[in-house]
């Protein structure tokens, strides 16, 4: 290979490196939004330690099976009247009262309503946890409920 | 000549013959060179500087200090910017430089180019070697997860069964009985402080033997043509350096680095290995009893470093059979069959 044509080869593989560079920016940018995300998580649960309690309440009675991670709902539930799906959890601080939120975690829903009348009876429904949380652990929970709020776009369209 | 302005101003103050500097740089190295020969003594040496430059920015976060030296290195990975690609090179281009080394070794093997009057370039070739594996120890030691933390305490262990010495070769290492936060400041102080001078002196020495030799020629290769250190050679490394950085680059995006589980010295994981480099020897020890697998490996290791005088003793046992090609061999191929065994199992 002639001089030349080895220093067109070096430039070429230049133009390449930095082009990765380039990509490895992207990545560095995803990855520097995640640790941001990741921080700013465990600063709410340091300034806000029953939130971060209830949180753990709410995984450990499995809450997240139906109403999934952060209350955000979605759960297939055949034939209910919230859409064939469990309601999420987001808008509880506008429709109840702590005191009345403890008392719908412990009685639960036992019927759910159906959607179509015709239809059959929605698989799931909510169950009563009056004998499993009580004291602490449902004022921690209920303190995490009533912080959920919808991700800011979303409360906007759906107040409408 | 009419140099510049500037450069007339430096030559009065810093009177350096540059004329002479520029000797070395034109150097003629034989054609054989041009081919596959050429990736294997520069490639090293790329990758050693890539260490130095990755090690330098890692040692701004990294704290050795058991209680925050893995916590240190979470913060490089998931918080610093572009943190996991500094940490993803260095862990990398060091994998590389081992192989590096270990296909260099077998070229200069190969073509016996450590035969008088090179005897020297080899021996410090060998020095290179153990310290680079010197640095892949102690550099793993530093991460501090679970199994970097076992395997320290493992590979320290061994030295203390060393005969005579090994007691105080142990505590020398660890700065006490046991692994203790005096063996991190130890290990780190190695990794980034002795062996760098000792690398860099090495480095020195092998280079200027090789420059003051010259590359040698092939046996049997009648081709006189030669070609210029300056600027073929040096564009050749060049391409062979942004290969590599480009391919570590790619890597590293792809499959940014991840983190073990903090090192818990109540805890033995059930898995302890060293790194992949340290195999054939980790498998041999499990092999033999302890006392006549240190002194097979010392015996090993003492033949690989005066090789080329082994060589000699054979040659001169044997004319013309190539019995030292046949034995070196031999070795190569059972410590390649040692690594792969304690791969696979
Ligand atoms: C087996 C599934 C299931 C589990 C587990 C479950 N829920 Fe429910 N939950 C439901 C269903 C179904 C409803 C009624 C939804 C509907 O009307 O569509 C409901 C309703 C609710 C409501 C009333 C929502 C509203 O908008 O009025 C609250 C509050 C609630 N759940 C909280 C909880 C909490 C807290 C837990 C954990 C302690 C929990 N749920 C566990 C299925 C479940
Ligand atoms: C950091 C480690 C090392 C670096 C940077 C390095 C670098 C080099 C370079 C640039 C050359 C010139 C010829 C060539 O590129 O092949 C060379 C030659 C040589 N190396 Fe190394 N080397 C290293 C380790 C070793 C090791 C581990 C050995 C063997 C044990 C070794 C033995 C030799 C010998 C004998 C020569 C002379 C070859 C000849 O003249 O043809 N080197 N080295």
């Amino acid at each position: 290979m002639s001089v030349t044509a080895q220093k067109l080869v070096v430039a070429l593989l230049s133009l390449a490196l930095v082009a990765a560079l380039v990509a490895a920016g992207s990545v560095d940018a995803r990855r520097q939004a995640e640790a941001r995300k990741h921080a700013e998580a465990m600063l709410d649960d340091a300034a806000q330690p029953q939130i971060a309690r209830g949180r753990a309440v709410y995984t450990k009675y499995s809450c997240n099976a139906c109403h999934a991670a952060g209350g955000t709902g979605g759960i297939m539930n055949l034939n209910a009247e919230s859409g064939g799906k469990v309601n999420g959890l987001l808008h509880l601080s506008e429709s109840y009262r702590p005191a009345e939120l403890a008392e719908k975690i412990r009685n639960g829903v036992p019927t759910v309503g159906k959607g179509d009348p015709t239809g059959p009876d929605p698989p799931l429904h909510m169950p009563p946890y009056r004998d499993l949380i009580a004291g602490q652990e449902m004022r921690d929970l209920v303190a995490y409920l009533m912080s959920l709020r919808p991700p800011p776009g979303e409360a906007k369209s759906s107040a409408w | 000549m009419s140099a510049h302005p500037l450069r007339r101003w430096l030559a009065e103050r810093v009177p350096i013959p540059m004329e002479e500097l520029r000797k070395p740089l034109r150097e003629e190295l034989p054609v054989h060179l041009r081919g596959w020969a050429v990736w294997l003594g520069g490639t090293p040496l790329i990758l050693f500087g890539i260490q130095v430059v990755t090690g330098i920015l890692l040692t701004f976060y990294y704290r050795p200090d058991p209680v925050r030296a893995f916590e240190s290195v979470r913060r490089i990975t998931l918080a610093m910017r572009f943190g996991w690609l500094i940490r993803s090179l260095h862990q990398n281009a060091g994998q590389l430089m081992i192989i590096a080394l270990f296909l260099h070794m077998i070229r200069v093997f190969v073509t016996r180019a450590y035969r008088r009057p090179r005897e020297l370039t080899w021996v410090f070739g060998m020095a290179l070697f153990l310290l680079t594996l010197g640095f892949g120890f102690t550099g793993y030691s530093l991460v501090y997860d679970s199994l970097s933390y076992w395997a320290t305490t493992v590979g320290t262990n061994l030295l203390g069964d060393v005969p005579v010495v090994g007691h105080q070769l142990l505590w020398l290492l660890r700065g006490g009985p046991d692994v203790s936060p005096n063996t991190l400041a130890r290990f780190y102080n190695f990794h980034i402080g002795v062996l760098p001078t000792l690398m860099v002196l090495a480095i020195t020495a092998h280079l200027v033997l090789v420059r003051l030799h010259g590359v040698a020629r092939l046996e049997g290769d009648r081709r006189h043509e030669t070609y210029d250190f300056f600027p073929e050679h040096v564009l050749r490394e060049a391409a062979i350096a942004l290969v590599l950085l480009l391919g570590l680059v790619v890597y590293a995006s792809a499959r940014p680095p991840g983190l073990g589980v903090p090192a818990d010295p109540t805890f033995t994981p059930p898995h302890i290995r060293p790194e992949w480099y340290f195999f054939p020897s980790y498998r041999w020890l499990k092999l033999v009893p302890m006392q006549v697998g240190i002194w097979t490996s010392a015996g090993f290791v003492g033949c690989m470093m005066f090789w080329p005088w082994v060589d000699a003793g054979l040659e001169r046992l044997a004319p013309g059979r190539r019995l030292g090609t046949w034995l070196g061999s031999a070795g190569f191929a059972f410590t390649l069959a040692l690594l792969v065994w304690e791969a696979l199992s």
